[in-house]
């Protein structure tokens, strides 16, 4: 069974030795709002979500518990997505800790390359260097997973996912 | 398309709605040409591409369901999604 947000919530808590007073002190709720999260009750706000992963030094995917693709792998014949069906993912993270991340359909994608467009600048980053044909062509031949990884000289990190 | 934005100077997160549809139409690529400070900017190609992006971005939806476009969370907590 899939575990739910209360039990990975309360895993994470206790990874951290940390008590449900504790994570409430430090985010200014109160501690019942942490039971009901953790009995699965209610949610936390989503102005919260990015505080609570800081807190448990994990990233959002992480603390809401998606399965992402991390690895780069080549899918069989039979296995293969519609193209036209997946999602090629920009993730940002800046050396100042913002992070940005861009969801694009890979249907889009193929308009805009068919438009001659190249990768937009994202966040102030310019990725224009950063072939989309080759990306394509790399889904194409059922190449998923992370595709691009770019470590940049300012302490950037950009990653490059399609799912 | 909502606009989602989360800061700590909002007494209450800001929640805006743009028809997505409106992407398709000739009025506001018009504009955006207009607007630009590009002045080689031709709205025709644009308009053209995005009257069959809607299409693929509607199937898309039909069968992925909604998804965040954009999600901003910068150092100091403030959130900004844009949501399909």
């Amino acid at each position: 069974m899939k575990e739910t947000f209360g039990q990975r919530f309360a895993k994470l808590r206790k990874a951290k030795n940390l008590r449900q007073e504790d994570i409430a002190d430090k985010i200014g709720i109160s501690p019942q709002a942490v039971s009901k999260w953790e009995n699965d009750i209610s949610l936390p706000d989503i102005s919260l979500l990015s505080e609570l992963s800081d807190i448990f030094s994990v990233s959002l995917d992480d603390l809401l518990g998606k399965e992402s693709t991390r690895t780069t792998m080549v899918t069989e014949v039979s296995k293969r997505k519609n193209i036209n069906l997946m999602m090629l993912k920009v993730s940002i993270t800046s050396n100042e800790g913002d992070k940005v991340n861009v969801n694009l359909p890979l249907a889009l994608i193929k308009l805009w390359i068919d438009a001659d467009g190249k990768m937009p600048e994202i966040n102030g980053k310019k990725l224009d260097g950063i072939d989309l044909k080759q990306i394509l062509t790399l889904v194409e031949q059922g190449v998923i997973g992370e595709l691009v990884t770019i470590d940049s000289g300012d302490g950037d990190h950009i990653v490059i996912t399609v799912e | 398309m909502r606009i989602s934005i989360v800061s700590l100077d909002l007494k209450r997160p800001l929640r805006l709605i743009f028809p997505t549809r409106l992407i398709k139409t000739k009025f506001v690529w018009k504009m955006i040409g207009k607007k630009s400070k590009d002045s080689d900017f031709d709205f025709k190609p644009m308009y053209q591409v995005a009257k069959r992006g809607y299409k693929d971005l509607k199937r898309f939806i039909k069968n992925n369901g909604h998804f965040n476009l954009v999600e901003i969370i910068d150092q100091e907590g403030n959130v900004v999604i844009i949501r399909i």
